[in-house]
């Protein structure tokens, strides 16, 4: 099964403010995967890679350098995202983030198995409206706090949690749905 | 396992594609240097709205008599003049900066005086488009320097050195270019485009080769301007080998 990968929290103390290429540099995949989890076409990824980056440009000298960086990043695809969709909702594409790459080595059909279930995964992700999906996101792959994420939505705590209730529900019942179709139990 | 765990097995995905990457530093870098381009010049020459349109050819054509004609022609003409009028008074000033090759005064031509000048006389054509250029150069800063008394202007002089500055760096001719931003330098200590100054006379070092002076450079521009947009263009020249 593949590994989790557990994130540090930041220390609450304040640190010297990352360098942008080596912000870019060390968040690209993260913000060009958090963007294809959003429903970002694969033709379009780039594009908005590039819109989110300069907005993070021109803001960075405003983060807070106490609170985790990741969020912070989330917020901006999140919106660029959400403009994108409102702008092509006409356009369905399906857009599944490689997994990532599992420490130990487990045998073929155990791999397969894994491997259909991440995909799985993914694609359950993708039937979560957007507003929810950033939840199941922030808070159950990455493991971020959910006041940090209501403060990087900028969204009320309460309004927070009733969300991830609300994407947790859905996503589970998308993978009961993708499990039948597929003949699985 | 259950739904919930698989999707926090899912980690942060894989590594995007090396090659989009690298598309997306490129175009960030351009879009970055043209906003801050566009940022150093903006209201500098804010161009004149264009004076009331003349009405079209074919609407003069049609009229016929010459009394119509006539009284079509007067409106016509007072339309005219009483645009112009108007474009005249509410015209905003437009700075214009006039290169003129004429003699320097002593005390602007001293910064120059380690860069071996050109000399020209009379009949005698430029021996080269290098040194054709670096002629213009010199007169345009010099007409900079005569005009320094003009404090609305100043802006435009800054511009214009450093746009000289840029199109020799352009043209190959680094240590030309080097030579106007330190020109710019002595003039306009504070300038309004020093930052720009800053990133040019950094690339033109690395084109000549002084690595280690465009590092000393790079790093008080950090200092200086920790949020310029330019930094990315400039780690990038750096970062070249």
């Amino acid at each position: 099964m593949g590994v989790r990968v557990s994130l540090k929290r930041e220390q609450p103390a304040p640190t010297a403010l990352p360098n942008f290429r080596d912000l870019f540099e060390g968040q690209f995949s993260y913000v060009w995967n958090v963007l294809k989890r959003l429903s970002v076409a694969e033709r379009d990824l780039e594009d908005l890679a590039q819109q989110v980056f300069l907005q993070v440009h021109g803001q960075l000298a405003s983060f807070d350098t106490r609170r985790p960086l990741r969020p912070w990043l989330f917020s901006f695809a999140y919106h660029a995202a959400s403009n994108y969709r409102a702008l092509a909702r006409h356009r369905v594409e399906l857009s599944i983030v490689a997994p990532e790459q599992a420490d130990s080595e487990p045998g073929a059909e155990e791999q397969l198995i894994t491997r259909q279930e991440l995909e799985l995964a993914e694609l359950a992700l993708t039937r979560v409206a957007l507003d929810r999906r950033a939840l199941l996101l922030l808070h159950e792959v990455e493991g971020q706090s959910m006041p940090e994420i209501a403060q990087a939505l900028e969204i009320p705590l309460n309004t927070a949690y009733s969300r991830l209730r609300l994407a947790r529900r859905e996503y589970e019942l998308a993978v009961k749905r993708l499990r039948a179709q597929r003949g699985e139990s | 396992m259950t739904a919930l765990e698989t999707l926090r097995a899912l980690g942060t995905g894989s590594d995007a594609p090396s090659e989009s990457k690298q598309r997306v530093y490129g175009a960030l870098v351009a879009s970055l240097e043209a906003a801050a381009l566009a940022g150093a010049t903006a209201g500098a020459t804010a161009l004149p709205k264009p004076p009331p349109s003349l009405p079209p050819a074919p609407l003069l054509a049609g009229i016929a008599g010459s009394k119509t004609l006539a009284i079509a022609a007067s409106i016509w003409l007072l339309g005219g003049v009483t645009g112009a009028a108007l474009y005249g008074a509410l015209r905003p000033s437009q700075v214009r900066v006039v290169y003129v090759d004429r003699q320097a005064p002593v005390a602007s031509a001293a910064p120059l005086a380690k860069e071996p000048e050109p000399t020209v006389s009379a009949g005698v054509a430029p021996p080269s488009a290098a040194s054709n250029r670096a002629l213009v150069g010199r007169a345009a800063l010099r007409a900079a320097s005569s005009s320094l008394n003009l404090p609305g202007s100043q802006l435009a002089q800054e511009r214009a050195l450093l746009d000289l500055a840029r199109s020799n760096a352009a043209h190959g001719e680094a240590a030309l270019a080097l030579e106007q931003v330190e020109q710019h330098r002595k003039q306009f200590p504070q300038g309004r485009l020093a930052e720009e100054r800053e990133a040019l006379g950094i690339r033109a070092l690395l084109s000549l080769g002084r690595k280690q002076e465009a590092q000393d450079r790079a790093q008080a521009f950090r200092v200086a301007y920790p949020n310029s947009f330019l930094l990315p263009v400039i780690d990038s020249a750096l970062s070249t080998p």
